[in-house]
């Protein structure tokens, strides 16, 4: 049985109350006693359950992106394989010969380096969710997965309303470079509202900032007229 | 459509603490970008709730909770399943890092107020919150809604505002002791409605 003086200290630990002279000693009897480990680690759990009393607040689509961008972009600079095996006996064998075969030879592995990253077909995707501007279909949703390099791109809507006759969906593609949003061509929607589309600016894209979906005339038109029903952050 | 957000899993019946939470994070230890992506559909709602509670601004809690899982990302081999479950180690990562953000903004005095006001008006569990809400976040409420306030009161106060004992103490002036008393009792019968629950 855990005395109650113990279990206070356990239940301020938990909730990082405790000074840090008492943070100490209380993770040294921690380490002493399994019973007491067992105790923090089910006040940590009931703890956390406190995240549960908050009101209900929904994450906005594109952060899942965005934190996904993040690590993407983390893992490019992680040492490729080629790097880690290959350059420690490179060095090795330069370090016997010459300093200038060692400089001559990381100046080669670097290149192949970046040449192999270049190489991932992921390694430069940037994906986009574009928010619903619908009053009638709220839940509408879209994905824009665009290759910078290849300066083309793959849309996936669902949930969005069938266009009335005579009307299209259009997307357009947000540039700094050009004072206009660039045409990316007319969207077919599916009578169950889901499609996948790929498509292409009818410019060339040096830096795709933002996509929308604007709502035109059937056979789409050269600048956006109609109202934009859908848009990324 | 949007993607499903399942539950993490917290104790239930003393034994459930999330195996797939688990499974999934020593996915992410090993860089599995596939778990990455599970994990954050499932911790990502109630987490996201926590820390705009505690902040009460949408874009300081977004840029917490985008550090929260990339921290999760480069850090998840540091998780000791013996410390908590999973759900629990993210809680306290962003957690922790809310409470810095709102500590440097200097704000705390004034959201210890609004937050002592809101937790104590909030209506009690209804059958139509039990409908609308996941099952967590009913089980966690009927659960609070049992303990006596000035409990509930010292835990939301430590949680949501990470004011040390004394500080509680002095908000809701109310000696020291009675406090640290308050807080242990409060989060042992929480611990204890959860698991019988």
């Amino acid at each position: 049985m855990i005395p109650e003086s113990t279990q206070e200290l356990a239940a301020l630990y938990v909730f990082d109350l405790l000074e840090l002279a008492e943070v100490r000693a209380f993770e040294a009897q921690l380490e002493r006693d399994s019973e007491l480990r067992q105790l923090v680690a089910e006040l940590r759990s009931a703890a956390a359950g406190l995240a549960y009393a908050a009101p209900v607040q929904l994450p906005p689509t594109e952060l899942e992106f965005r934190i996904l961008n993040e690590i993407r972009a983390e893992k490019k600079v992680v040492p490729f394989p080629i790097w880690q095996t290959l350059v420690p006996w490179a060095i090795a064998a330069a370090l016997a010969i010459i300093c200038g075969v060692l400089y001559f030879h990381q100046e080669q592995l670097t290149a192949e380096l970046e040449l192999a990253l270049n190489r991932d077909p992921l390694a430069n995707l940037g994906a986009f969710a574009l928010e619903s501007k619908f009053a009638d279909a709220p839940q509408a949703t879209a994905v824009v997965v665009w290759d910078p390099e290849r300066e083309q791109g793959v849309i996936k809507l669902t949930g969005i309303p069938t266009p009335q006759p005579g009307e299209d969906y259009q997307l357009w593609i947000i540039d700094p470079q050009y004072p206009t949003p660039v045409d990316g061509g007319v969207i077919a929607t599916q009578p169950n509202g889901i499609s996948t589309v790929s498509f292409h600016g009818d410019r060339v894209i040096s830096d795709a900032e933002k996509f929308a979906i604007s709502l035109e005339k059937k056979g789409g038109v050269p600048v956006a007229e109609g109202p934009i029903v859908m848009i990324s952050h | 459509m949007l993607p499903e957000r399942p539950n993490p899993a917290l104790p239930s019946n003393g034994e459930e603490v999330g195996v797939e939470d688990k499974r999934l994070l020593a996915e992410v230890a090993v860089k599995n970008e596939v778990a990455f992506t599970q994990l954050y559909r499932r911790f990502s709602a109630p987490l996201f709730s926590m820390v705009y509670q505690i902040l009460g601004e949408q874009k300081d809690t977004e840029d917490t909770i985008q550090e929260t899982f990339v921290q999760i990302w480069k850090r998840a081999d540091a998780y000791d399943p013996t410390r908590g479950n999973a759900f629990s180690w993210a809680v306290m990562i962003a957690r922790n890092k809310a409470i810095d953000r709102i500590r440097s903004r200097q704000r705390q005095h004034h959201a210890t107020e609004v937050i002592t006001e809101e937790f104590l008006n909030q209506s009690p569990v209804t059958e139509n919150m039990e409908a609308e809400q996941n099952d967590e976040r009913t089980r966690v409420r009927r659960a609070l809604a049992k303990l006596p306030v000035d409990q509930r009161q010292a835990l939301e106060l430590a949680f949501f505002r990470g004011l040390t004992h004394a500080e509680v103490s002095t908000e809701l002036k109310t000696p020291l002791g009675t406090i640290k008393a308050r807080i242990r009792r409060g989060l042992l019968s929480l611990q204890d409605f959860l698991k019988r629950q």
